[in-house]
Parts: C-alpha cells; sequence; structure tokens
C-alpha cells in the first residue's frame, strides 16, 4: 500500500501501515455501516475478519439504523407496510431479528387501508421466531393467502385481530394454542372457510367475530367451552350450515349473538333462554324456520 | 490559544475553537485549567496527520450547530460538503491515518466523513475488487466460502 507522509521522520513509516483491516473494529463498523445491508452482507465474503465484523450483532443493529428511519409508536396506533418490511422479510436471521426486535414486535399494528402502494402479500411467517412475546397483533388489508400454522407460536397474544385482509382458506387448528386470547377478530376476510374445533380450547376469549368470511360446515359444539365469551359474531356466512348447537346455552356471559347462513336449519334451541345476559340477538334461517315462543325483546330472528 | 504536540514532536498552536472540536483535546483542555501553557502531547498522532486534521477543523471553525431537526434525520454516506469531498481527495494510507486520528481525538464529523468516504470506495464494486482496492486477502478455506456463498443469495435480488 502506498503511504505518502512526511517523510522527515522515516520512523513513522515503519510505525504505521494503517489499512482497512488494521482499524479499530468500531470504525471499521462505522464504514461498512453506511453500506445497504444487501450489499453489506455480500461482503462477509471478503475475508475471516470482514465475515465476523459483518455477521456481530453490534454491526447489524448500527447497518440496520443506518438505513431504516425509526417508528414512532405514538404518532399512529397503527404502522403502515414499508419497503422495509419487504425487504427483511426473507433478510438472513440476524438481520431479521434485529429488524423485527426494533420495528415490528413493538409496533405490530398495522394498517394498509391509507397507502395503498403496498399490495398485500403473504404473511411475514418467519417473524414469527422473533416475537413469542407479543401481546397484540393487529393487520389490517395487509395480507392475503393462508393463516400459516406458525401463528400458534404466539403464545403470548391476548388480542389478534386479522379482520379486513384477504386471508382464505382454513382457520388452523394451531389457533387452539393461543390460550391467552381474549379478543380474536377474524372479520371480513375475502374467504376463510372453516372454524377448527381447536377454538373451544381458547377459553379466555371474550370476543370471537368471523362475520363476512365463507365460513362453511357446522358450528363445532365445542364454542360452548368458551364461557368468557361477550361477542359471538358469524353473520355474512352463507355456507354455515346445520343446526345452532344447544351449547351456545352455555355461554352465560353473551351480550352479542349474530349467526346467519343459508343452510343454517331450525329450531332454535331452547337452551338459548339461559342467556340471561344477552342484549342483541341476530339468527338468520334458511332451512325450518319457526318463530320461537321465548323472543326477548331485542332478540331479532328472520328467515334468510 | 493552545499548543499541542505530535507523536513526532511537532508543536502546533491552534485557537481555542479549533480545539474545541476535539472533544478530547476539549476535555484536556478542561481538566488541566486554562492558565496551563504546557503544549498537550498526542502521541497517536503524527505532525503530517496533525496538519490535515487542523486543516479540517480549521476550515469548518465557523459551522453553526447542528439544527435538532437534523440530528435526527438520517443520513447516508452520499451526503457530503464539496468542500469536504476536496479535503479527502488522499491516498488511502493518509486517508485512513487521518480516520484513526479523528477516532482518537474523537472530533465525530471528520470520522464520520473519514468513514463515509471510504463507505464510498467500496459500494458498487464486487468482492474481488475491493479485496485488491484494500489489499485484503482471502482467508477462507474452500469450504466457508461456499458456505457463506450460500447464505448470501438474500442478496442476489438486489
Amino acid at each position: 500500500m502506498t503511504h505518502i507522509h512526511d517523510s522527515n521522520n522515516p520512523q513513522d513509516t515503519i510505525m504505521r501501515q494503517v489499512t482497512i483491516v488494521t482499524l479499530p473494529k468500531e470504525v471499521a463498523e462505522s464504514i461498512m455501516s453506511w453500506i445497504h445491508p444487501k450489499e453489506v452482507w455480500s461482503l462477509r465474503l471478503l475475508s475471516t475478519s470482514f465475515n465476523e465484523l459483518l455477521s456481530s450483532r453490534t454491526f447489524i443493529r448500527l447497518n440496520i439504523s443506518r438505513f431504516v428511519p425509526p417508528v414512532n409508536p405514538s404518532i399512529t396506533a397503527f404502522r403502515k407496510p414499508n419497503k422495509w418490511d419487504v425487504l427483511f422479510s426473507d433478510a438472513p436471521a440476524a438481520y431479521m431479528e434485529e429488524y423485527v426486535h426494533k420495528y415490528i414486535a413493538p409496533f405490530w399494528s398495522w394498517s394498509n387501508s391509507l397507502v395503498k402502494k403496498i399490495p398485500p402479500r403473504m404473511f411475514p411467517t418467519a417473524w414469527f421466531q422473533f416475537c413469542s412475546n407479543l401481546t397484540v397483533f393487529r393487520g389490517h388489508e395487509c395480507f392475503k393467502g393462508e393463516i400459516p400454522q406458525e401463528i400458534g407460536t404466539l403464545t403470548s397474544l391476548q388480542e389478534l385481530d386479522l379482520s379486513e385482509n384477504e386471508f382464505i382458506g382454513e382457520i388452523p387448528r394451531s389457533i387452539g394454542n393461543l390460550v391467552n386470547l381474549t379478543h380474536l377478530y377474524l372479520f371480513e376476510n375475502e374467504g376463510l372457510c372453516e372454524i377448527p374445533p381447536e377454538i373451544g380450547t381458547l377459553i379466555s376469549l371474550r370476543e370471537l367475530e368471523l362475520e363476512c368470511n365463507r365460513l362453511i360446515g357446522e358450528i363445532p359444539p365445542s364454542i360452548g367451552n368458551l364461557i368468557n365469551l361477550t361477542t359471538l359474531h358469524l353473520f355474512e356466512n352463507d355456507g354455515i350450515c346445520g343446526p345452532v348447537p344447544p351449547e351456545i346455552g352455555l355461554l352465560k356471559s353473551l351480550v352479542s349473538l349474530s349467526i346467519s347462513g343459508e343452510e343454517l336449519r331450525g329450531p332454535i334451541p331452547v337452551e338459548l333462554c339461559n342467556l340471561q345476559n344477552l342484549k342483541m340477538l341476530q339468527l338468520k334461517f334458511g332451512v325450518d324456520f319457526k318463530t320461537p315462543t321465548f323472543l326477548y325483546p331485542n332478540w331479532k330472528i328472520e328467515k334468510a | 490559544m493552545v499548543k499541542i504536540t505530535s507523536s513526532d514532536n511537532q508543536e502546533f498552536t491552534i485557537s481555542k475553537e479549533i480545539a474545541n472540536q476535539s472533544v478530547l483535546i476539549k476535555n484536556m483542555l478542561e481538566d488541566v485549567g486554562e492558565s496551563d501553557d504546557q503544549p498537550i502531547p498526542l502521541p497517536n498522532v503524527s505532525g503530517a496527520i496533525l496538519q490535515k486534521v487542523i486543516e479540517y477543523a480549521t476550515m469548518h471553525k465557523d459551522d453553526p450547530p447542528p439544527a435538532p431537526e437534523d440530528e435526527t434525520k438520517l443520513k447516508t454516506s452520499e451526503d457530503i460538503e464539496e468542500r469536504d469531498k476536496e479535503f479527502m481527495q488522499l491516498d488511502q494510507g493518509t486517508m485512513f491515518e487521518i480516520i484513526l486520528a479523528a477516532n482518537y481525538l474523537d472530533m465525530k464529523n471528520l470520522l464520520d466523513l473519514g468513514c463515509k468516504t471510504v463507505a464510498n470506495m467500496i459500494k458498487g464494486k464486487s468482492v474481488e475488487e475491493v479485496r485488491k482496492l484494500f489489499n485484503i486477502v482471502n482467508d477462507f478455506t474452500p469450504e466457508e466460502e461456499e458456505q457463506i456463498r450460500k447464505e448470501n443469495e438474500w442478496c442476489e435480488d438486489r
């Protein structure tokens, strides 16, 4: 390496041969941190010492902070998805973990409704492994595809609100792992089509809203386990069929109950009389419609 | 005025406002008090490099303090003033020594400038080109290198 110097002091040239590899670690980190994450990650190929430097957590944290603007949770309740979310959604684990800790987990309340620039995308399942402490997850108009089984790893969740997305397919059975859930909102998705019986393990649930989907099949009787439910909304699901399970009569805390389906069959179970707290009842039947004899003032029952 | 001496015993006399751009010197001055006119020894910096550092500090002595909103704004390595770009047109050895000196003297702006300049030299170059530019020796075993290449998938669709 050339080393032009005031050569009045020859000792100086001998003493020091500063190169990029002999710089102190924090200085080398600072230099490399100005290079875009995707480019700098490939520079691990330079040498073993660069590999070590560029793989370290301190470096990765600094590197991300140079490029990704901080998110201020106090400005809006919802965070909009951005290009960095897309970039880091398939990043190497070390980058992903740092990114999720700083930019995702603390603000995991997303809404795309104000910015239509980013099309809905697949669920960033790979992030879940770093989010086991997440308690609230809200995302609207952000996602499409199936709700992945991995959702069941977010076991600290108390509120899961994935309403108004473009989810299709079955609600995964692993949802039964989320035993701390008190609020589950999956309404207004394009085509969620089955309620798994595992829903019955979510005994802390207070609000369950699955309306405006394409639910098919019978309402699982295990729903009768959810004794803390105050709201159960299953309306606008034309594929729901079979009878209303009498187990719904066990949901003593229910305040609002709403179910509708072309194939929903009467009669209305007499057990609904047990629901002393019920303020709002909407039932829409297609088959064997018969006005019950035990109507309460705010109950509304009609033929589909 | 403040006197400082380099590793090779060159003495420089500089104004206080220039001296204060180095947090290291500023702290030393506060420790020894105003009246002491003993030169401050800087055993880690040669005279030639100190000369350049003083040149930079002189150039920036009238800079206004950064606005608070600028402090939080994200910066990129492209945000370099024209006069600073010219100042950094140096051979590699001098450039790295200035970076080291800025690190030692705790001069954040100069350190940032140096780091950004080197980063800009690296950007857009292939691994091979960067190795050549800085005399970096590839010390991987073929197996290690293969492993890292595999993990580089993320970088390929830039």
